[in-house]
């Protein structure tokens, strides 16, 4: 079963420059489909068209065409969002909350009601290492902790699918080992995982597939599945893909 | 349905944003105005801080209620809170409805503290006693806060800029004192061009003379209910109004 399915999505963004109107490429006619219960990894360089892709998944940006799914609900929608779990770059949290109020004001606006919340905030913040802080206001937490409580709330109403935006930039070796190890938790549990980042190294650690996408457009699909030396392998094929040139010269 | 949760953290947000200092300023001003006017009769000294004191609890209620609904959205987008948000099965009309919510209960607890404040210093200062006049005068300039902070909610919302949302939102309540003017003037001028705009001003800016409830307080005996409830329900219709203005723009907003 299809847990994703992109067809020929563009997204062109419009700026206003002294009423001049500037358009640049969010990403052009991408056709991609994740199956459910795989890990699958957008790789690309910066600006690529990684993030217009999950935000367009989630309905956060509008397409200018084609069309996208999430199962058999054509996003934006209101009842593909009960499906996803979403963890952006850098999150942002309310500092002013503590970890156990953070997570339950998210799994109030999924519709969990109050007598399963509790319990299931319990769970989640065991999962992610966190219940010992439950109580300790964001603003006191460090940067791999923020993560954690960012996969926290994309997990408390229980999702099909897990969109993670760069989940491990900005982390030190400590915070990509557990976010890793999270990762490879949750596949485990047969979640859908949709992930994406510039670092070749991390996504062939926890990916089934990967897809390369160069300025908007998805040039390669790799399975990594079928590689033997996934990391040499992978890199020699992004970076053959998204600058053949120098690739040729490093020959 | 999300407005409640969305109200209930906007309550909590702006508790622990520190908005309530502005109420001891309130305190100290009302406290200076009682030493300053102590020397006069005591029924001019009761009627000067009478004026002084609803006249604070209006400025500091509406400089407080535009602040707070002109940030409300904008500094979510700008802090990307608004991801986790708008990912989640809410609808975009809850948002913007429960926002709107809690800046006025953040509000109606300001006027009703200020109140009390105020009270208990003509109680202290004064041989006053209370009046219903008094009372809805203090109700009135709720009733305006229905209808500004959803001008300033949407103003945020269409300009996508704070300080034009906020100059916006002033304007609005500047000419909406003027409304009597505004059509004074539309029936006298001669050109038709400019009698549409004054008229269309007139009509579409809200009314706030109609609010103006401190300006009668030397009629003790209170205003009749059926008065209190038109002009409640003319000012959630123009709240209305902007707000289904306001929630369109937000369901075209990308993040």
């Amino acid at each position: 079963m299809l847990a994703v399915k992109i067809e020929n999505l563009t997204k062109i963004y419009k700026k206003r420059y002294f009423l001049k109107p500037r358009y640049s490429v969010g990403i052009k006619n991408l056709n991609l489909e994740v199956e459910e219960g795989e890990t699958f990894g957008l790789l690309g360089l910066n600006g690529s068209g990684k993030t217009t892709t999950i935000k367009l998944l989630l309905g956060l940006l509008f397409a200018d065409s084609g069309q996208a799914f999430i199962y058999q609900h054509k996003v934006p929608d209101r009842q593909a969002s009960n499906l996803v779990g979403y963890l952006p770059e850098a999150p942002y949290f309310y500092r002013y909350l503590s970890a156990q109020e953070i997570i339950d004001f998210y799994g109030r606006l999924s519709g969990i009601p109050e007598q399963d919340r509790h319990k299931k905030i319990d769970e989640i913040l065991e999962l992610v290492n966190l219940a010992k802080n439950r109580h300790k206001r964001l603003a006191e937490f460090s940067k791999g902790m923020l993560q954690r409580v960012g996969i926290a709330q994309a997990l408390i109403h229980d999702p099909k699918i897990l969109f993670f935006d760069e989940l491990i930039t900005g982390l030190d070796p400590v915070g990509i080992t557990e976010m890793r190890s999270l990762v490879l938790r949750l596949k485990e549990r047969k979640k859908t995982i949709f992930l994406s980042s510039h670092i070749i190294s991390e996504i062939v650690k926890v990916c089934d597939r990967v897809g390369i996408i160069k300025e908007g457009a998805l040039e390669k699909i790799v399975d990594l599945r079928q590689l033997k030396n996934k990391d040499a392998e992978l890199e020699k094929i992004f970076l053959s893909t998204v600058m053949p040139s120098s690739q040729e010269s490093v020959s | 349905m999300n407005i409640l949760p969305i109200a209930e953290y906007t309550i909590m947000e702006n508790i622990r944003s520190k908005i309530f200092y502005i109420l001891l300023l309130f305190v100290f001003i009302m406290a200076g105005s009682s030493l300053v006017f102590s020397s006069l009769a005591p029924d001019t000294e009761a009627r000067v801080i009478t004026d002084i004191g609803l006249a604070c609890i209006e400025m500091f209620t509406l400089l407080t209620g535009i602040f707070a609904a002109v940030n409300l959205v904008l500094q979510e987008i700008e802090n990307r809170t608004i991801y986790l948000l708008m990912t989640r099965p809410l609808r975009r009309w809850e948002y913007i409805v429960g926002r709107y919510l809690g800046v006025l209960v953040i509000l109606c607890f300001n006027v009703i503290t200020m109140l009390s404040v105020l009270i208990l210093l003509l109680k202290l200062t004064t041989s006053w006693t209370i009046y219903p006049m008094f009372v809805w005068s203090a109700v009135a300039i709720f009733f305006k806060m229905i209808i500004i902070v959803a001008v300033a909610l949407t103003a945020s919302l269409v300009f996508t800029s704070s300080i034009t949302a906020m100059a916006f939102s002033f304007l609005m309540w500047v000419l909406g004192h003027f409304s009597s003017e505004l059509k004074l003037m539309a029936e006298r001028v001669q050109s038709l061009l400019a009698k549409g705009f004054l008229y269309l001003l007139y009509y579409a800016i809200p009314n706030f003379q109609l609010f103006n409830l401190k300006d009668k307080l030397g009629i003790p005996e209170g205003m009749p209910l059926d008065v209190v409830s038109i002009v409640l329900l003319y000012g959630l219709i123009y709240a209305a109004i902007f707000l289904v203005i306001g929630s369109l723009f937000f369901s075209k907003k990308e993040f």
